[in-house]
Order: C-alpha cells, then structure tokens, then sequence
C-alpha cells in the first residue's frame, strides 16, 4: 500500500519536473538611453528581440524629434511655422489631435502658444516676465481657430505658430510602444523625462507599480500607482519656470491670458491608454483646475468611451485621485497630504 | 528504518516550539532597540553619460564626485543617505535644484551635460518612479 | 561510505519526491507578504526528516545536496542554489542534533529543522545583499516555521506508519 503512494508521488514528481523544465526562466531586460525632444527618455524592453526592437526605437524617436522639433530650422514644423502652410500626413493627424484635446478642454490645451512661451524663455538664458502690452499683441495670433486642418494640409493664420511641445513625448511614446509591440515585446516601460509609457505588464505577468513624487519635495512619493499598458503623465508647477522679485513663474501657460495658469493645483496626473491625448490631458487638466478637469474626464467617458483616471495635488496639501484609482493608488505615508477620493 | 520516530507529539515537541517563538520573539524587539538600518546600506549610484555608464558606487562610499560630459560638468555629493548635484556649470541649473535623491528608482538629470545619476537597489514598493 | 543499490534506488526516488514539492510550494505566494529572494514554506523538509530516520544522515544528505542542486537547474536559476542549500543545510544539521535526543518526535524534530531551514534562508539574503535588512523578516519566519514544521511533522508521520505497516510493523 505504501509503495504504492510512493509509485504515485514518483509519477507525479517525474511529471512536475518535466513540467519545471520549461518555465520559470528569467526574462532579460535590454535599456536603452536617448536624448531627445528636450529630455531624456529611457526605454526598457523585455524579451529576445529587445535590443533590436529598442534600436529601431532610437531610431523612429531621433527621426521624429527631427520632424517635429520646432527649434530645428530643418524641421516639418519648422517649415510650416515659416510657410504657414505643410503638408504631411503624419503632422497633420497629429495637429488634429492636438486641436481635438484643445476644442474638447475649451481651448485650456492651445498648440499655438509657441509665441507666448518664446517671449518668457522658460528653456533660454534669459526667462523674463512679459509686459502686459506685450502679452496683448502676441495673444492676437493664438488660438485654436488660427490652425486648419484639411486631410493632410495645414494651414495657419494670422501669424500663429504650431508648437506640438505638449503632445510631442506622448506621442512618441506611442510609437515606441508600436515599434516594439511590432516585433514581438510585450512587456515594456518607456520613461519619457519622468511620464511613464507601458507596454504590457511586468514579464512575470504582474502590473507595474508606479511609485509617484511628490510635487513639493523631490525624495518623497505621494504614493504608489498599480498599473499596466497605459500612460502615466503629470504636469506640475515644479517641472519649469524661473522665480523673479520673489515670485515663482511656472511653465504651464493659460492660452486666454498668457501668464502661468492659476487653477489651484500643484500638479495633475493623468492616466489615459494614449500616449498623445494623455501628454495634452495633464497640461489640459491643469490649466482647467480640478472641476473643469473632472467635467472633462466625463464627456471622454460618455462621447468616445475613453475612460481617464486623474490625480489632483491641490495647493491647500490635498491629493484627490478619481475613484478608478481606489484600490489601484497606495497614498504614502511620507508627507503631509490629506488624500481624497473623488466619487 | 535505521531508527524508530516517535509519532506522536509530546512535551519535548513543546519545548522546541516555545524555543523557536521565544527566538523569534527575541529577534523583533531588537530592530526597534537599533538604529533602524538607513537604505544606504544597499544603495548604489550608478553616474552615465550619453547612455553610457561612467561610473558606480555605493551610495555610503560616494563622497563627493566631479562628472565632465559635453562641455559641461557637474559635482555630486552624497550625505546622509541621500545624493544631491552641489554644483553644475550647466545653464538651466535644473540639476542643482532637482534636490536630493535617497530612494531607489530616483534619478537627477542634467540635460545639457546629458549626465543621468540614478540610485538602484532594493525597492520593495515599487517598480519606478514618476511625476 | 558504501550505499547498497537498495539505498541508492530509495535515495533517487525520495529526491524526485523532494523536487516536486520543492516545485509545488513555489506556487505559495509567499513572497508577496515576503519579498526575499528564495523564500519558502520548506516542505521539501518531508523528505529530509523520512530519510534521516529510514536511512541515515549521510543519505538525508546526499538526497538534500541533489534536490539542491537540480532543483536550481530546473529553475533555470543558479543564484536560487545558494539559498535552498544553505536553507537545507541549515535544516539538516538541526534535525540531526534534535533526532539523537530520545524523546522528541517527528513534530519536534521537524519544527526545528523549519526554524533551522528559514533562519539559513535569511542568512543567505544578507550574505547576498551584503546588508542585514532581511534580518526583519526572521521574527515572521521563524513563527511561520512552527506551523510548517508542524505539518512537515505530520505528513512525516503518515509516511512512517503507511511504511511501518507496508513492513510489517
């Protein structure tokens, strides 16, 4: 009788140890560094095509900064910015994107405030405070309505200046993760300059855990954030900007008036599966405030079935997270926050 | 059988495991008697520049390092178990008011100089940082 | 040291059996409340205390060192070695010490060997990450090794009166 116990233990541990011969090897990491679009970007894919899959990425990213890089004389947008006139395929479904965040934010996401962020130099040598005179006149050539789009023409009026700066990383993130997707990676992160891409989850199978910094003190997380093929980008009051006479200027301009946007937020997460719309999203959403931002997140919801997650750090020590968080956001302990969840 | 087990559990079996839980008993009141262990222990900055990996050291042993790439430089200095870039001839100065680091994932980067200073090692929480 | 055929043969079969529940406790998802590397529940332990007591230490050990070894080798995981066979060893030398002392039983002994067997396994995470973190974890552990000594005891002791009744008493 016992040996037959043990007959049937042997026949199971010589199927089990078959078995053990095929899994549980570890799956190698390839990283790859590329310094482009006024960051640095860091890609990471698992899997045996990962060093040619993230060449080909390196590569499509220096060809598209090329296109796209609004300081580069030889540049696509360049020559529309000079022409007020490109055709191109590519460029323009891109500016259609951009237009579409900026007719759905009321015009909070603005591709043509090129102008105005030229004129406070936040990225030169010598970042100024613009005189309101000043403001005024560069204010006539912005807005949405100064750019149309038509197939793959573009056309730009009353001298305004296309700037895809804010949806330019996120859109590249989406074609890396195309480019490796397409051959054969199915787990992967691509850190754009602290936005996060994700292909996939984890190789083991598990979602990726974000950790998130706190906006007011670069060494501390507000939390944790679990998550898995989507785009994690946040816009923040502490990402650019210069301080003068004791007061500090952030980057994120409101298109109405020109001057850093004020809507009570220190910063502002958004989790949303495209790379491009989330990258427009965050500089949308801050420059709306908390309210306009969650009316917004609705009409995604309800008109093109796009569900996006925000995170709000508000300037009074509060993070409010959208309930499609709770469960997916560990807050942290570290700081003083109150954390909310928004309903 | 070479020899013959007792089956059956007794007092001695009890006396092991009282031995065992007084350990383990034992073991939990020290953490909070000692310091606790600062992450530094198991903290590496790894320094690349262009992608490229200049140079690795745990984060106690890191003292006070001076990096040259692309015409510029950059001194990091590490106190406290956190790492912070004390001075950079770099024209943003991003990296200098970047603040300090003490966490793995963490990184400070200087855009001009192209120089990436990261800290790996144990993070239990999480798999990278964002924001 | 000579091993009869019938040793060798009972030797091969018990680390077949040693390296599947070696594979089976590693679908326990320990290591989420545990994040050490290698850590497990140990019932491989079953083995190790059967072959002590049925045919000696020196082929408990032989058997341990194999599981081991090839438990590694299917893992496709050389550094997991460092930490079974130090886990195992560990557990090995205890259940020795404790199996010459008359009185105790299998449950006795087997609770030592887990205690044994999760302190080696902790004492291979500091040896490797060179940091003594993973010391926090020991308290935990070394509870935990009281219930799976318990229930290696346990099945350890079906095994032997499923064998003492196989032989006849």
């Amino acid at each position: 009788m016992a040996r037959r116990i043990l007959m049937i233990f042997l026949a199971a541990a010589l199927v089990l140890s078959l078995a053990a011969c095929g899994g549980g090897k570890e799956v190698p990491g390839e990283t790859r560094t590329v310094y482009t679009m006024d960051t640095v970007m860091t890609l990471t894919a698992y899997g045996e095509s990962s060093a040619a899959a993230l060449d080909a990425a390196e590569e499509m990213l220096l060809a598209l900064d090329a296109k796209l890089d609004r300081h580069s004389p030889s540049s696509l947008v360049s020559a529309l910015d000079r022409d007020g006139r490109a055709e191109n395929a590519e460029l323009a479904a891109l500016t259609d994107a951009a237009l579409h965040v900026g007719a759905l934010s009321d015009g909070a996401f603005d591709p043509t405030v090129a102008p105005l962020l030229d004129a406070w130099d936040f990225t030169g040598d010598a970042p100024r405070v613009p005189t309101e005179t000043e403001l005024a006149s560069l204010l006539a050539c912005v807005g949405l309505e100064n750019i149309t789009v038509e197939g793959s023409t573009i056309t730009l009026q009353n001298g305004a200046q296309l700037d895809l700066g804010g949806i330019a990383k996120g859109y590249a993130g989406d074609r890396v993760r195309t480019v490796l997707a397409e051959r054969g990676i199915e787990s992967a992160v691509i850190d754009l300059g602290g936005d996060v891409g994700l292909l996939g989850k984890k190789p083991d199978g598990s979602d990726w855990r974000i950790a998130v910094k706190d906006p007011a003190e670069p060494s501390r997380f507000l939390g944790v954030l679990t998550a898995a093929d989507t785009f994690v980008v946040t816009s923040g009051i502490y990402e650019r900007g210069f301080e003068e006479n004791g007061v500090r200027y952030h980057h994120i301009l409101d298109p109405k008036t020109g001057r850093p946007a004020e809507s009570g937020l220190v910063s502002v997460t958004v989790v949303c599966t495209d790379g491009a719309w989330a990258d427009a999203l965050s500089t949308a959403c801050f420059v709306l405030g908390e309210e306009k931002s969650l009316a917004l997140r609705e009409t995604l919801a309800a008109e093109k079935g796009n569900r996006i997650e925000l995170i709000f750090v508000t300037d009074d020590g509060r993070v409010r997270y959208t309930d499609g968080l709770s469960g997916r956001f560990a807050p942290s302990e570290e700081g003083e926050y109150r954390y909310e969840v928004i309903a | 059988m070479k020899s013959s087990p007792e089956l059956r559990p007794n007092r001695y079996d009890a006396l092991v495991v009282l031995v065992v839980l007084s350990l383990a008993a034992l073991l939990a009141v020290k953490p909070f008697l000692a310091a606790r262990a600062p992450q530094s222990d198991t903290l590496t900055v790894v320094v690349s520049a262009d992608g490229r990996e200049l140079d690795r050291a745990a984060l106690a042993d890191f003292g006070a390092r001076t990096y040259e790439s692309n015409g510029h430089r950059l001194t990091a200095v590490s106190a406290d178990g956190s790492l912070a870039v004390a001075e950079s001839d770099c024209p943003g100065q991003d990296c200098v008011h970047s603040g300090a680091i003490s966490r793995a994932g963490q990184s400070i980067v200087c855009l001009p100089a192209r120089i990436v200073i990261e800290l790996v090692g144990a993070a239990p929480g999480y798999d990278l940082v964002t924001g | 040291m000579k091993f009869s055929t019938k040793t060798l043969t009972t030797c091969a079969v018990l680390a077949a059996l040693a390296l599947a529940l070696s594979y089976m406790e590693s679908f326990f998802p320990l290591a989420l409340v545990i994040p050490l590397p290698g850590v497990k529940l140990g019932l491989a332990n079953i083995v190790t205390v059967y072959a002590l007591y049925a045919l000696g230490a020196p082929s408990a050990l032989a058997v341990l060192v194999v599981r081991c070894l090839l438990g590694s080798l299917f893992a496709g995981n050389a550094s997991a070695l460092i930490f079974s066979l130090l886990g195992g060893l560990c557990a090995m030398l205890a259940m020795i010490a404790l199996h010459a002392l008359p009185r105790l039983s299998v449950y006795g002994v087997s609770v030592g060997g887990a205690a044994a067997h999760n302190a080696g396994q902790v004492a291979a995470a500091m040896l490797t990450l060179g940091s003594a973190a993973p010391l926090v974890y020991l308290p935990f552990l070394l509870v935990v090794s009281v219930f799976t000594g318990a229930l290696t005891g346990f099945v350890a002791s079906l095994l032997f009166r499923a064998m003492r009744y196989a032989q006849g008493g």
